[in-house]
């Protein structure tokens, strides 16, 4: 195993209390779907994701807010838009996931 | 010769994909430290970790091959629709992830791959639920148009102002202060 030089240094990802209160009814429903398991794994995935590599998604604008651009994520059964700002290393989660069509829930 | 050009229905996806991205194997490292450490498993490991995470549609994966491309075979459990996303080599992502459909109103994915050579894909579709969902590595307009429908002006107007408020008083909350209780939910206790 060779060492990583310069190691990642993980973003901020923060998630508003409109993003949060949405999802926990969104993971509710997808538990009494018996989808629990699988959403709870891509909640873990996006998030992993956004601490890492935030570039995974799409960029969609630039907001008129400096520094600000809109991206878009797809994991199963997830999809999300996010903030990212590079400058200031920050991710915001500012709009509730949004449940792929026919994920079961 | 590195090349493949398949097309397959429901179960069965092959081709020739690089894993020789080095963002994703810190991707890879920083989740699973010491897990796969060598690039050319990266990819296999992504496939791997959604598998074991819960992926109901992934049965198995396998791979062989050298640095530079590895000849992926992922197995899928029927009847299911399956969410390939092909990222494409430049940012050099791979996920598969699926889910079944209860409704039965799609079965089944088609992903077709064109690679002329083992580091770059000419050619992706990934359908999901009877749509091009992503072509070449990227959602199709009409796929982001459908998810961001639900979307009003007023959605947006108030995602703003929490970013504004995010940005200017630290406001938001981390996942590890919300997940503990989110885990709760999704596994029923």
């Amino acid at each position: 195993m060779s060492e990583t030089p310069y190691p990642p240094v993980p973003y901020n990802v923060s998630y508003s209390k409109w993003v949060l209160d949405e999802l926990r009814q969104t993971l509710r429903r997808a538990q009494a779907g018996g989808w629990g398991a699988l959403a709870g794994s891509a909640v873990e995935s996006i998030d992993s994701r956004l601490r890492t590599y935030p570039q995974f998604g799409e960029p969609k604008k630039d907001l008129a807010t400096s520094g600000n651009v809109l991206w878009t994520l797809t994991i199963h059964p997830f999809f999300v838009e996010y903030i990212l700002n590079e400058e200031q290393r920050m991710v915001f989660v500012i709009t509730p996931f949004e449940v792929m069509r026919n994920a079961g829930f | 010769m590195l090349t493949t050009n398949e097309t397959t229905t429901a179960a069965h996806a092959k081709g020739w994909i690089s894993a020789s991205n080095p963002r994703l194997h810190h991707l890879i490292e920083e989740s699973q430290p010491g897990f796969w450490t060598e690039c050319r498993f990266c990819l296999l490991a992504a496939l791997r970790d959604t598998a074991e995470r819960g992926s109901r549609a992934i049965e198995r994966v396998a791979a062989d091959g050298g640095c530079e491309g590895i000849v992926l075979e992922v197995w899928y459990h029927e009847p299911v629709t399956v969410d390939g996303l092909f990222k494409g080599i430049g940012s050099a992502v791979l996920t598969l992830a699926g889910g079944g459909t209860p409704n039965g109103k799609e079965e089944g994915c088609r992903i077709t791959i064109t690679a002329s050579n083992p580091t770059q894909f000419v050619e992706r579709e990934v359908i999901y639920d009877g749509m091009v969902a992503m072509r070449d590595g990227h959602l199709t307009p009409e796929y982001l148009a459908l998810m961001q429908q639900s979307f009003s002006q007023e959605d947006e107007a108030r995602g703003l102002a929490d970013l504004k408020d995010m940005q200017e008083n630290g406001g938001g909350f981390q996942f590890a202060d919300f997940w503990p209780e989110l885990k709760k939910i999704v596994e029923g206790t």
